[in-house]
């Protein structure tokens, strides 16, 4: 089933001569369950291309549609109710809020739905997540590998149907990445959610089902691995 | 958590330090709104009890009706209270132990309303009269009967209005509170038993509200009876005839007020964009994970409706616990009768408006967080509005202050709206410590000229026309026989045409003097109006020379025909431009011949009968000892002209004239000067003559001054107190957000030294730059707003430089302290982390 598919999809920055396309008329879709890796060299356009399938960003032209839904012919509202509950971002700086804990830090998204956390849910999730004791600290009290697994939990709070991953092992070891990285595949195939991520490092891009390379802004191979 | 908004008090507690100083930025604008609403209505009030006890608590009254009408007005509807009241007449008393003054008295016959409610007399000793022939009189003039032991009963004629004559007599049963001698003398009205004339009259208050004048126009009317009304009480209830002339001082005050808001505005707006920005990323990421734009705006008006919760109590609450403090302990008879008091509306407007000015200032960051784009949110990518850098910008500041200076100066200016702002507040403290401080200057100095020549504590003096009398020896004798009396001086005055040389005239008094028509010119000497002529006793001239730290002895003065110059003069330049400047250039030594004048000149000045002693060749050689430029004890200022104080011999001998014209006190203690008030004026009465209580007038206006000072530096201290609030919250987080920048300084090599003083520069670079602007700015304000048009008259005064220094190096340490603060904080950072910091 398709969860995911993007039609003639383009981000230009700038006019004229400074003119700089990001993304050059991308499209492919994406199906339900399946975890595709956006790998490509810096500058390539692949945080772009992701920010474009978050619903964070808006394109130059073409379109996004998430579960058969045109993203950006949504209004202002709509596209952020979206986004709180379709969509999960794991961001690359963790991008905690550093007032809250772990636990309201991984809440945020149905407190904002101004939904009952699903105790039994959540508990699961901090089991999975391995941060059971780490419930109550403040991202500052946590190390990276720590961090980034509360945004993995923000970014599962909803239960949304796609996980949007920005380099998320970026700022980690190769020893947590590994960890990191396996949860994450780990969840998503447990809840059933189609995971996208982007890396530079081929290594990870390789436990994806499908890995789809970018070059200046233009997709140059797109093979499913298994 | 409950609720994504409690993400907002999470914030707040968070940043502690943040929130209290917008907290009491808050605070500071409710209680100033509270203390401007407190003396406002109080104003009002006392006023208001003022004109009641001044002139009665009636707002209209029917006069010329007959008994019939009396009755049918009494019963009126529409009238809430009243008092009827007759002029029986005025009456005569016949005893000679009362002065003239004292002897005419006026009878009114009050009734039981009038006695009450409308004059609300007080008796003081005895009781109410209770028919047409008893009276009470004021206190003062029944302390007079029972001195002179009169008895209770006086005799007299009694002549009405209408001019009949009729032998009356009155028993006094009582005395009323009364601050001076009325000569009334008040009966009882019973309007079933007195005589039917059409002279009643009938004060009332009105039921109704609003409209007053035309309720009362049209019962006047239905009566046919006159109409009077008490305008002074309806103006300040608002109901005053002329409309547009109730409402000035709720512009005023509104004034004030919407001054405060614009501050304070500034100020907590400041302090929320501040907050705002800090997190902007994290309202992006909130956004980034689905948060609509609303619910961003609403935790900063969430933040918003917190500090109101907290700061509109405690600003209430401060405001009136400073505002009573403020009045009982510093400002006891304040204008007189000024009570402070409480009222409820001032509550809820201070509430109402603290609220406005909150949410008035969080409006915009709101929606500048809700606008944030997620995106650039997470990229970090943000571009502040404004965040424009020039290329060639701060050279002046590089050529002062080294590069250290050119990066403070860029880096403050990076945030323009915010630069502006800190500055606008900074310079409007600058500018209303300067105006207001060189306007309590202005009092103050003119106050010193009034009060140099109150070297005294009490004053009789011979009333200013001609034919009273002079001061007699035997008045020196009563008094110098009281008890308490330290010192006593005798004086004598004239003011008179008389001349000068043309040489010794100050040239710029040359074509004034000219202009005059009471000028004429005569053998070489101008002469001119209002010379002041003045013969002081040794004791005037001991009080001389202690004052003006001279060594005067009145021996060799006397027999060495001395004279001082009195010489300080106004006069009105071309286009009418008042200037001060000495009137002559008399030196000491310099020799002036006056010819002699004699008693009827003295009393009736003429020209030409002055050419005549000058014609007749008898002068006098004086020897100038000593040139002033006041006169010690009563004289007034002098325009066009000058003075000259004598010893008392020679002013017998010059003017012919050997009565007194002023007999001055000083007391043993000063409460002597209230213990003989009543004593002297009334021996001031028996002698035609006037007496000055300058003890108390001159304590009534140094507290006043005081009381003034207390108000005026008490307001600029909150303002000044608020925009420090504004410099701390700006200095403080243009140099927290910039931490990263730092730690690259510091990483490519900058001093400790050099950092401190980059960082204190962006301090007091705001300080210079308000300086800058502000002080000449102050100057114009200051020159055209008081020193040109100063409002106590033309006293020569030279503006003050002092607000000028005290202002300018106040705000610049201000600014300098408000850099301290984060200064400690960066001082403290690590290079690395700091570097790392993802913002």
């Amino acid at each position: 089933m398709e969860v995911l598919r993007i039609e003639n999809l383009s981000k230009k920055y700038g006019k004229g001569q400074n003119e700089v396309i990001a993304v050059d008329n991308i499209s492919f879709s994406v199906t339900k369950g399946e975890f595709v890796a956006i790998v490509g060299p810096s500058g390539s356009g692949k945080s772009t291309l992701l920010h474009l399938l978050g619903g964070v960003d808006k394109p130059s032209s073409g379109k996004v549609y998430i579960d058969e839904m045109d993203i950006y012919g949504l209004r202002e509202r709509d596209l952020s109710i979206l986004r709180r509950r379709r969509v999960g971002f794991v961001f690359q700086a963790y991008n905690l809020i550093p007032v809250l804990t772990a636990e309201e830090n991984i809440l945020m998204p149905l407190l904002l739905d101004n939904r009952k956390e699903d105790k039994k849910y959540i508990d699961e999730l901090l089991t999975l997540l391995d941060l059971k004791d780490r419930r109550t600290h403040l991202p500052s009290e946590l190390s990276g590998g720590q961090q980034q697994r509360v945004s993995i939990g923000r970014a599962l709070a909803n239960k949304p149907s796609i996980i949007l991953a920005d380099e998320p092992t970026g700022n980690l070891d190769t020893k947590t990445s590994r960890e990191v990285l396996q949860l994450l595949k780990y969840s998503a195939k447990k809840y059933n959610q189609t995971l996208i991520l982007i890396s530079h490092n081929m290594d990870i891009a390789s436990m994806a089902d499908r890995v789809i390379s970018i070059v200046d802004g233009k997709i140059s191979s797109d093979e499913v691995v298994r | 958590m409950r609720n994504y908004k409690e993400l907002t008090s999470r914030y707040l507690k968070q940043h502690k330090g943040r929130t209290i100083l917008t907290l009491v930025g808050i605070i500071i604008a409710i209680a100033m709104f509270t203390c401007i609403g407190s003396i406002y209505y109080s104003g009002i009030n006392s006023e208001i009890e003022r004109v009641k006890d001044e002139k009665g608590n009636f707002e209209v009254l029917f006069y010329d009706a007959s008994k019939d009408k009396i009755n049918v007005l009494t019963s009126n509807a529409e009238i809430k209270d009243g008092g009827v009241v007759n002029e029986e007449g005025s009456f005569q008393i016949d005893n000679s132990l009362l002065t003239d003054s004292l002897k005419k008295m006026d009878i009114k016959a009050y009734d039981g309303g009038a006695f009450k409610d409308i004059f609300r007399v007080k008796i003081v000793e005895g009781r109410f009269p209770e028919n047409g022939s008893e009276i009470v009189v004021d206190k003062k003039y029944y302390a007079v009967l029972k001195d002179k032991k009169i008895g209770k009963v006086l005799k007299g004629e009694l002549k009405s209005k209408e001019g009949a004559t009729s032998q009356g007599q009155y028993t006094v049963v009582g005395s009323y509170e009364s601050k001076e001698i009325t000569n009334w003398g008040l009966s009882f009205l019973d309007i079933r038993t007195s005589a039917d004339t059409n002279k009643y009259s009938y004060f009332a208050n009105l039921k109704q509200g609003k409209n007053k004048v035309d309720v009362a126009q049209k019962i006047a009317k239905a009566n046919d009876v006159k109409l009077d009304i008490n305008s002074s009480l309806l103006y300040l209830l608002g109901e005053g005839p002329d409309k547009s002339r109730n409402n000035s001082m709720e512009v005023i005050f509104g004034i004030i007020a919407a001054f405060v808001v614009v501050c304070t505005t500034v100020v907590i707006y400041n302090s929320f964009n501040i907050s705002v920005m800090e997190r902007i990323k994290h309202f992006g990421i909130l956004r980034s994970i689905g948060a609509t734009k609303s619910q961003i705006r609403n935790l900063v008006f969430k933040e918003a409706a917190i500090m109101s919760l907290i700061a509109i109590p405690i600003g209430i609450l401060s405001g009136f616990a400073g505002i009573m403090i403020t009045f009982n302990v510093f400002m006891d008879g304040f204008l007189g009768e000024f009570q402070i008091g409480f009222y409820p509306q001032v509550i809820i407007g201070a509430a109402l408006l603290g609220l406005i000015t909150v949410f008035l200032s969080a409006f915009f960051p709101a929606r500048t967080a809700s606008k944030v784009s997620p995106i650039d949110a997470i990229r970090g990518t943000m571009i502040v509005k404004g965040d424009k850098i020039k290329r060639g910008s701060g050279l002046l500041a590089k050529l002062i202050f080294n590069f250290e200076g050119q990066v403070a100066y860029k880096n403050i200016k990076r945030s323009r709206k915010r630069f502006y702002i800190t500055c606008i507040s900074l310079m409007i403290s600058l500018i209303m410590f300067v105006f207001f401080s060189n306007f309590i200057d202005i009092i103050f100095e003119s106050n010193k000229i009034v009060s140099s020549s109150t070297m005294v504590e009490g004053m009789f003096s011979r009333q200013q026309k001609s034919d009273s009398p002079y001061l007699s020896k035997t008045l020196v004798k009563n008094i110098n026989s009281l008890e308490g009396i330290k010192e006593l001086y005798e004086l004598k005055y004239a003011s008179l045409s008389y001349l000068v040389d043309k040489e010794k005239v100050n040239d710029k008094f040359v074509s004034p003097i000219k202009r005059l028509k009471t000028t004429n010119e005569y053998k070489g000497k101008y002469i001119i109006g209002n010379v002041q002529i003045a013969g002081y006793d040794e004791k005037t001239i001991e009080l001389f020379n202690k004052q003006n730290k001279t060594k005067i002895g009145y021996e060799s003065f006397n027999k060495n025909n001395g004279i001082i110059i009195v010489n300080k003069a106004a006069g009105e330049g071309a286009n009418n431009k008042r200037f001060y400047d000495s009137f002559t250039e008399y030196k000491i030594g310099d020799e002036i011949a006056l010819p002699v004048l004699d008693e009827s000149y003295v009393n009736k000045p003429d020209t030409e009968q002055l050419k005549k002693y000058i014609d007749s060749g008898k002068t006098i050689n004086f020897k100038v000892a000593g040139v002033i430029d006041y006169e010690t004890i009563g004289s007034s200022m002098m325009y066009n002209s000058y003075g000259m104080i004598m010893s008392t011999e020679n002013y017998n001998k010059l003017t012919g004239v050997n009565g007194l014209s002023v007999i001055a006190v000083n007391f043993a203690s000063p409460e002597y000067s209230s213990k003989y008030y009543e004593k002297f004026n009334i021996m001031a009465d028996e002698n035609k003559a006037s007496y000055m209580d300058i003890y108390t007038q001159k304590k009534q206006s140094d507290n006043l001054q005081n009381q003034m000072m207390i108000l005026v530096y008490g307001f600029i201290g909150l303002i000044v107190l608020i925009s420090t609030v504004n410099i701390i919250n700006t200095v403080t987080i243009n140099l927290l957000v910039k931490k990263r920048e730092y730690a690259t300084f510091k990483a490519i090599g900058m001093t400790k030294g050099q950092f401190k003083k980059l960082v204190l520069l962006e301090g007091a670079l705001f300080g210079i730059i308000a300086c800058i602007i502000g002080l000449p700015v102050s100057f114009l304000l200051t020159y055209f707003g008081i020193v040109r048009n100063n409002p106590l008259g033309f006293i020569g005064y030279t503006p003050a430089i002092w607000p000028y220094a005290v202002g300018g190096i106040g705000i610049i340490l201000i600014t300098l302290l408000a850099a301290m603060i984060p200064l400690r904080k960066l001082n403290d950072m690590n290079i690395v982390e700091a570097l790392r910091i993802e913002e």
